[in-house]
């Protein structure tokens, strides 16, 4: 006769004794809620700096917006005081406005003299 | 066995079976991430990229064009394009409805753009910033704004054909083509990835794409200047009535070109409106030069010891070349017995054809090869001809004697003008060029232009001498009328016939120019100018080149403030007297004034002159103008056919309405630009007639 085959060890969760067990639980619930607490609150720092950040840049795309627009303000401003000192509307305005009108021959004098002559004037 | 004890092998097994299951997830994951990563990555990335990413566009307009004084002459704005977004616009029909007036383009036209099946299509770029106004505040959906570069000329129609234009995205002519690469900016993006409602997403990565500005272009055009060469061309366009006025002026000691026009031009803005004069003729176009060309002839001769000033010549009227008769200019009456002074003050073809006759082709044709003609300059200008003259095996007697006085070769005003510089500066052959520096955005210069030497082609002394020759063609010969008091002039006139399709000259048709600078003794210009086939007065270089030659250097001198010549070194100014032109042709009378420093003025239509003023024997300055009245009879009595009096200056017509018996009703000041009644009508004396005056150049 075969010897009978040895029986399978069983699962035998570690037993505690149930004052120890109940202590353990509160020091847990404890450690828990401190670090729920702690999570919350950098959560909360990180949801505010997050916020910030979108303020921050929806200000920094207005601004870009703005810069935009007083770029092409300026170039149109450029453009306009170009148009405004051409030589053919200053010429326009003079003879419109002010009423100038070219020399005829005989009302324009050219002075000469040697050079030895404006530089003994000029001493 | 107890039922809540579980054996270890069960436990293995089931955490067997989580693990395949937890590695089958992971594994379709992975399967799934390699699909979209790798297989459909460039199409989803496509897709989602506009959604995720938003674009800022930085700065990158085209580069400004400035003249020598930093003054602005091409310079760029923003406007915005008009797009839609299909699929976001609501009423289609509406939208189309409302816009197409806007955008001056037809409703179906618009409604068809409107209702393709595309992300987003143009509805019209770059429009102007009232309309762009007027359609944002229809605030329809689905239209879309998008900022563009757009290019401005400030003034106008100036220096158009040498700025050129910009079409939608580049350069498409003239200095604004020749540097489309310093130019065109490129626009740059920052990149960033936004939530639903457009913001950037913090702490997302951004990605900067830098623009590339456009650079600024400086120039050696002055504005002013060109401003009073093209003001007094468009006079000339008024008072001749040509097909075409032209100009070009330089530094003659750097070969800066200072000024470049020719009338008719264009508008820069609605530049398709005048195709036919994108290009500048200074530069591009080139003709017969006629007797401007004389001056290489004589300097040739000068430089080779053949010429001498007292030497006595005799001009018959024509000359006999290898069995062929060419005329002198005075129509076979011929200037007599004269100095080889005279023959340059009076411009005498057969004198010239000597000249070139003792230098032999291939010293002549050295000498204008050195001179720089039948060659490209350089200058940095699109399309520069070359013009045309003889291969030295093709120069017989004949071409010999024809090139010697600017028959039968072609120049264009650039290789003329940079000849004359040469006899300005003492001999030097100079590259003329437009654009004196580039540079970036900060200002800093990436290109600097210094002035080039071509080469030495004729020797200090014998500039001297030809300065001196030409300074006696202003005091006594026929560019008397572009004296200018006060200053030492050195100028030379020349008609050049007009070569017409076939080869041959065609009648009556002339390019009238004249070449000079100033101050003789220190040049600080040098200008050329030319009006072909005026239709009204004389065509002879010293009747029309002359006056406008003088009111351009006029104007330039006191611009430039340089200061009188010394008085010593002037001419005398004596007073001449009228001759009596009274039943002679026009020609005949143009020939009679060319040497006497009068400027002939018609009135009228006809053969013959029948009335003058100031009359004859009266004693008058030089370069006063003789007006005369033409007609088909002697008889001018009973009713008057009214004049043409455009182009005239307030003295003049009033002078001449006078003379008829008539009124000047004057308005504005300037030259005649418009009259009332107009020319040709009959007109009874004492009648007013309401003339308009007005600065010549358009606006």
């Amino acid at each position: 006769m075969s010897p009978q085959p040895a029986p399978e060890p069983r699962y035998q969760p570690a037993g505690k004794p149930l004052q120890q067990k109940k202590h353990r639980r509160v020091g847990l619930k404890r450690k828990l809620f401190l670090l729920l607490l702690g999570c919350f609150l950098l959560g909360l720092v990180i949801i505010a700096q997050y916020s910030s950040m979108v303020a921050l840049n929806y200000r920094l795309s207005q601004a870009e917006t703005r810069l935009k627009e007083l770029d092409a303000e300026y170039r149109q401003l450029e453009q306009e005081a170009a148009q405004l000192s051409s030589l053919s509307r200053i010429e326009l305005i003079a003879r419109t406005e002010l009423g100038m009108r070219e020399p005829e021959s005989g009302q324009l004098m050219v002075l000469t003299a040697s050079r030895e002559r404006a530089s003994s004037m000029g001493e | 066995m107890n039922e809540a004890s579980v054996t270890l092998s069960a436990v293995r097994r089931r955490v067997m079976a989580m693990f395949f299951v937890i590695i089958l997830a992971v594994l379709a994951l992975i399967g799934r991430l390699a699909w979209l990563q790798i297989v459909r990555s460039d199409e989803l990335y496509a897709a989602a990229w506009e959604q995720w990413n938003r674009s800022v566009p930085a700065r990158s307009p085209r580069g400004t064009i400035y003249d020598c004084e930093g003054r602005m002459l091409a310079g760029s704005t923003t406007v915005d394009t008009i797009a839609a977004i299909p699929a976001q616009v609501k009423d289609p029909n509406r939208t189309a409805e409302l816009l197409a007036p806007l955008l001056d383009l037809p409703e179906s036209e618009l409604l068809e753009r409107l209702t393709m099946d595309r992300s987003s299509i143009y509805l019209k770029r770059k429009v102007s910033p009232e309309i762009s106004r007027k359609i944002r505040k229809l605030d329809l959906p689905g239209i879309v704004f998008t900022p563009e570069g757009q290019r401005y000329y400030p003034n106008g129609t100036l220096a158009s054909q040498l700025l050129g234009f910009v079409g939608m995205d580049e350069g498409l002519a003239g200095l604004e083509r020749y540097y489309e690469k310093y130019l065109q900016g490129k626009e740059g993006y920052l990149l960033f990835p936004t939530d639903n409602l457009g913001r950037q997403i913090p702490h997302e990565v951004k990605r900067f794409v830098p623009p590339k500005e456009g650079m600024d272009l400086h120039l050696t055009i002055d504005e002013t200047i060109q401003y009073i060469v093209e003001r007094e061309l468009a006079r000339a366009m008024i008072e001749f009535q040509p097909k075409q006025a032209l100009a070009i002026a330089a530094d003659p000691h750097t070969g800066a070109i200072l000024a470049a026009a020719s009338k008719p031009d264009y508008d820069p803005l609605n530049y398709e409106a005048g195709s036919d004069y994108w290009s500048l003729p200074p530069v591009t176009s080139s003709y017969e030069p006629g007797s401007t060309f004389k001056l290489v002839t004589l300097c040739a001769a000068v430089e080779e010891g053949l010429y001498n000033e007292k030497e006595q010549f005799y001009c018959s009227g024509s000359v006999n070349v290898a069995g062929r008769k060419i005329n002198c200019w005075t129509a076979g009456r011929g200037h007599g017995s004269i100095t080889y002074l005279e023959a340059v003050e009076s411009s005498c073809n057969p004198a010239f054809i000597n000249l070139g006759e003792r230098l032999g082709k291939e010293k002549l044709f050295g000498y204008i090869r050195a001179f720089g003609y039948g060659q490209r300059s350089g200058i940095d200008y699109p399309g520069e001809s070359e013009g045309l003259i003889f291969d030295l095996e093709q120069v017989g007697p004949v071409e010999l004697a024809t090139s010697s006085f600017g028959q039968g070769i072609s120049a264009t005003p650039l290789q003329q003008l940079m000849a004359v510089s040469a006899i300005a500066n003492g001999g030097n052959l100079m590259k003329p060029y437009l654009v004196e520096k580039i540079c970036n955005i900060d200002g800093e210069m990436v290109y600097e232009r210094k002035p080039e030497i071509v080469r030495q082609v004729i020797s200090r002394s014998t500039a001297a001498k030809v300065t001196w020759l030409m300074e006696n063609v202003a005091i006594r010969g026929s560019a008397m009328n572009a004296a200018i008091e006060g200053y030492r002039i050195a100028a030379k006139t020349g008609t050049a016939q007009k070569v017409g399709p076939g080869g041959g000259y065609i009648p009556g048709e002339y390019i009238v120019s004249l070449i000079g600078f100033l101050p003789a003794e220190d040049p600080q210009i040098v200008l050329y100018v030319a009006v072909d086939g005026a239709t009204r007065g004389v065509q002879w270089g010293s009747q029309i080149g002359a006056p406008i030659f003088k009111r351009i250097m006029t104007d330039v001198l006191n611009y430039l403030q340089v200061p009188p010549s010394e008085s010593k070194a002037l001419p005398e100014a004596k007073p001449v007297k009228v001759p009596d032109l009274c039943g002679l042709t026009v020609d005949e009378a143009a020939a009679r004034l060319e040497t006497a420093g009068l400027m002939l003025r018609l009135v009228g239509e006809g053969q013959y002159i029948v009335n003058q003023t100031p009359k004859s024997g009266a004693s008058v300055p030089r370069q006063t103008q003789i007006v005369v009245y033409l007609s088909d009879s002697e008889n001018t009595s009973g009713g008057i056919s009214l004049p043409d009096l455009r182009g005239f200056t307030m003295k003049e017509a009033g002078e001449v309405l006078n003379w008829l018996g008539l009124y000047l009703q004057a308005e504005g000041s300037g030259v005649a630009v418009k009259q009332e009644p107009s020319p040709g009508t009959p007109v009874e004396p004492g009648e007013a007639v309401k003339v308009i005056f007005d600065a010549p150049l358009e606006r």
